[in-house]
């Protein structure tokens, strides 16, 4: 490999590494689950068994039973999951699943980028293996055909679609109620966030910071992806949204220009402090810097398409609009 | 019997060689002979095949040297190249033997006869005692010998060499010179060396070809070719040829102005 | 005497090495299996039905792959650095690399096709890339009928360079995708089971089975072009022949397993280190000693981690430089080349 190419590939590997999750990308279909087999509606019976189900690689797949010894290939699916309840009927999960605690009690079964251990996968015998967007489907297809049961969740586009993926996730498991319930308590949720933002008389505009390992161009989230969504939806408005895609990098002169209200540090689980963003060269000016509205985020609340989107609606919704939320 | 008619040789818009006629006779020792830059290389590799002539003909045994394929033409001229580097992993055995190329198979497997002419070749080369070795540990001149050995295991009647003697002592000068004309008069080989050593020339070659500037300037024995006022005008000194005082061929030596 | 009697044959020595890292790589992996079932697996009696499906649908073809992918980039890249009699040459060196590369990203940049043919659509596209890039180089290179080498070479890092950078630009641009398509770059990537070993086979085979039976012309070539074509050498043609088989079985190895480094390049050069440089002793010894060399490397990338898995192409630099360093310490030959 070229040297060239090489420094390249390490940066973006080591840039990769510091937002570990995969982001929602809102270009892909909502999963595909028609009407008649996923009603979340908190009425209806647990589903009958035989089940059929499309997942989001229009592949129609037959369960006889719930499943019970299942494997999680992505830290959204394992927290869905737990969030479920079905915690217990987890026998693996990948390398990232680190969310709830006890995750990490579970059998790791490798890394869905660098490779997924297929050998202890099967060794594991398992009913279920819930796969996610960032699971390769050469992965899936490698799977079914040593017989493993696979189904690949779709990322959810917006919280409709998150409930829906709680819902299939639910059915697949048996834990149709327990999914209900829980999607009335998140609906729940985000209706109190969206009746608190109806006060609010300002409209910040937000950067949400990736990662700035190179601070002359900071590395954001553009317009259109979950990132984006929850910052509208909690009443600010994304400086990058003139941009395109899930990681696109900003010149430190259009966020000069932009001079956003607030600054959120995605990337403050890998070290990056408040203090750090005042001393890179022309971050200073900065309104958000003088203003003290530099604020560390846990980027896998939004990151995660999993109920913990809730979380960062709610967090986000704190942040920008600290009056409404006393 | 090889012969050229009317050769010119180009390289791009330059031409190198232009309307040349030559015959080389079996059994004969024709020195090529000239300055830097004079086309004896161009010849060289023109009959050899890897330079398409730009016209002109060239015959071996009256059949069109053209229609030959490269296999053909390697069982009737083998060719020893000027300087050169041997795959310095080879070891001797393994060079010499590749001479034998145009009489193997794909596979390129030694039978018996082959492994007799690779021996005589080497003995003829005295490069016997090399066997073994890697020719990325050779001297020049070893390596030079190497490479005449490779080109007498071709077994060829026609054998062309490129200044063979450039890396070479004086030795071995003499001695390679005498081996081809040993190998002329008693193989009946037709043998045509390139050479810059004009009384090496004079004394081991029956006949000198001169060539100036891609054209033939001379053509005959040596005392018909090496004359003070011949290559006095090919060369650009001044030179004095005088008898050898040993044998009356000519012998070249420089004049201090 | 022993180890004088095993040099003196290096294929039974070779064979020997690969037997037992086929064994190895067959027996050790995240999921220990008994070696009582191990030997059952041999010899073929019943499996408990997991460890069955392990070994033979997971193992075995995984081991198979890793063989195939090995012998083929030490094959090509000993072929490649006597048709370029040029020691620093490797399997990627006009292109097969960097084609391949852009072919994956340039498909990993499209959202997921959900049709069965996608599943293949990454090694399919690497492939058809390896083999588009060399055709390009040699079509570039060509100069009336004959390819120099040395036009060719520099054809070859022209058209790298330009795919590599579309690779980069693209991959900055496929956002999900860029760290697959960097562990694919890494040679992480290998598929398992039959399928792989089934598509790669045919490519392999024919590949390298031109290369083999081709020692004595590529010997040949190592007196340069114009002497071997003295020798009677239709140089030109088996030039291309032999450039087509190379990158074919190339190709077919980054397709299948991402860009594996250095096994094309040092494999030759140590075997060539210790058995010299005849090429109809040291393609089939490169064949040899190239997939035993992989299937060690992987057999690390597997265990030194587990359950993680290492992109084998790291271990192949990381464990296999320091080794050919040694070796090239300890020959202190004249030709090391």
């Amino acid at each position: 490999m070229k040297p060239r190419l090489f420094s390249i590939l390490l940066f973006i590997s080591v840039f990769l590494a510091a937002c570990a999750s995969p982001t929602a990308q809102p270009t892909l279909p909502a999963p595909a689950v028609s009407e008649s087999q996923v009603t979340p509606t908190s009425t209806q019976p647990a589903p009958e068994f035989p089940l059929t189900i499309t997942d989001g690689l229009q592949r129609t797949l037959t369960f006889e039973a719930p499943a019970q010894r299942i494997i999680s290939l992505a830290p959204s699916n394992t927290e869905i999951l737990f969030a479920l309840g079905a915690g217990e009927q987890l026998v693996g999960r990948d390398v990232l699943s680190d969310f709830p605690p006890e995750a990490q009690g579970v059998a790791d079964i490798g890394d869905t980028f660098i490779g997924l251990n297929t050998e202890l996968i099967i060794s594991l015998e398992p009913d279920l293996v819930l796969a996610a967007e960032i699971t390769p489907v050469e992965q899936v297809a490698q799977l079914e055909q040593l017989g493993v049961n696979v189904f690949w969740l779709a990322n959810p586009s917006d919280f409709e679609g998150l409930y829906a993926n709680l819902a299939i996730v639910g059915q697949l498991t048996g834990r149709s109620t327990e999914a209900a319930s829980l999607v009335a308590v998140l609906e729940e949720r985000v209706a109190a966030v969206d009746n608190a933002l109806l006060a609010k008389t300002n409209t910040p505009a937000v950067f949400y910071e990736l990662d700035a390992s190179e601070p002359a161009a900071p590395w954001t989230s553009g317009a259109g992806t979950f990132i984006d969504l929850l910052i509208a939806r909690a009443g600010g408005r994304n400086a990058a949204e003139g941009i395109q895609g899930a990681f696109a990098q900003m010149s430190i002169e259009e966020l000069l220009v932009q001079d956003p209200d607030v600054i959120l540090l995605g990337d403050a689980a890998y070290g990056i402090t408040v203090e750090s963003v005042g001393q890179r060269a022309g971050w200073g000016d900065l309104a958000a810097v003088q203003s003290g509205s530099v604020y560390p985020f846990d980027d896998n609340l939004i990151s995660r398409p999993g109920p913990r989107l809730v979380d960062a609606l709610e967090e986000l919704a704190r942040l920008l609009h600290p009056d409404l939320f006393e | 019997m090889l012969s050229v008619r009317s050769l010119c040789v180009s390289y791009g818009e330059k031409r190198v060689l232009h309307d040349l006629d030559l015959d080389l006779a079996p059994g004969e020792l024709l020195g090529l002979i000239g300055p830097n830059g004079s086309g004896k290389t161009s010849l060289i590799r023109a009959i050899s095949g890897v330079l398409q002539p730009a016209a002109g003909a060239i015959s071996i045994d009256g059949k069109d040297a053209f229609s030959f394929s490269e296999g053909q033409r390697a069982r009737q001229i083998a060719v020893v190249p000027q300087s050169t580097l041997l795959p310095p992993a080879f070891t001797v055995f393994e060079c010499v033997s590749l001479g034998r190329t145009p009489h193997l198979s794909w596979l390129g497997r030694l039978g018996p006869s082959d492994l007799q002419h690779i021996h005589k070749a080497m003995q003829a080369a005295e490069i016997l005692h090399l066997v073994d070795r890697r020719a990325g540990e050779l001297s020049g001149g070893e390596q030079q010998r190497v490479i005449l050995a490779r080109a007498l295991a071709q077994d060829c009647p026609i054998l062309l060499l490129d200044e063979p003697t450039a890396h070479m002592d004086l030795h071995h000068q003499v001695g390679l010179l005498s081996l081809m004309r040993r190998m002329a008069q008693e193989h009946n080989l037709a043998i045509m060396v390139a050479m810059h050593d004009l009384n090496l020339a004079s004394i081991y070659a029956e006949r000198l070809v001169l060539l100036v500037n891609g054209r033939m300037r001379a053509s005959g024995t040596p005392a018909e070719v090496l004359t003070t006022e011949i290559l006095q005008s090919a060369y650009q000194v001044p030179l004095q040829v005088h008898p050898n005082p040993q044998h009356g061929s000519p012998w070249v030596v420089l004049r201090h102005e | 005497m022993k180890k004088i009697f095993l040099l003196r044959r290096p294929f039974l020595l070779n064979g020997l090495f690969l037997a037992i890292a086929l064994l190895l790589s067959l027996a050790i992996g995240a999921v220990v299996i008994p070696p009582a079932e191990l030997l059952q697996a041999l010899v073929g009696g019943t499996l408990p039905a997991t460890s069955a499906t392990i070994i033979y649908e997971v193992r075995l073809p995984h081991t198979l792959l890793v063989a195939l992918t090995g012998a083929a980039l030490a094959g090509s890249g000993a072929a490649y650095q006597g048709l370029f009699r040029n020691p620093l040459a490797d399997p990627y060196l006009i292109g097969v690399a960097s084609g391949a590369g852009l072919g994956a990203v340039l498909v990993m940049a499209q959202s997921w096709p959900s049709t069965a043919l996608g599943f293949y659509a990454i090694p399919a596209a690497a492939f058809l890339g390896a083999l588009l890039a060399v055709g390009v180089v040699l079509a570039i290179a060509r100069v009336g009928k004959t390819i120099p080498v040395t036009t060719l070479l520099l054809a070859g890092v022209a058209v790298s360079s330009f795919a590599t950078a579309l690779s980069s630009f693209l991959m900055l641009y496929s956002e999900n995708e860029l760290r697959r398509a960097l562990t694919w770059l890494l040679g992480g990537a290998t598929l398992s089971g039959w399928q792989p070993v089934i598509a790669a086979l045919p490519y392999v085979v024919i590949g390298l089975g031109v290369l083999l039976v081709s020692g004595h012309q590529l010997n040949v070539l190592q007196l340069g072009e114009e002497q071997a074509q003295q020798l009677g050498l239709p140089v030109e043609r088996i030039k291309l022949g032999l450039i087509a088989a190379a990158s074919l079985a190339a190709a077919a190895a980054v397709a299948f397993s991402g860009m594996i480094g250095f096994i094309g390049l040092i494999v030759p050069h140590a075997l060539r280190l210790v058995w010299g440089g005849d090429y109809r002793r040291l393609l089939p010894l490169c064949v040899l000693g190239g997939a035993t060399a992989l299937l060690l490397a992987d057999l690390l990338a597997r265990s030194v981690f587990a359950p993680q898995v290492l992109p084998v192409g790291i271990l192949t630099a990381l464990a296999g430089v320091p080794f050919f360093l040694w070796l090239l310490r300890r020959a202190k030959a004249a030709w090391t080349w």
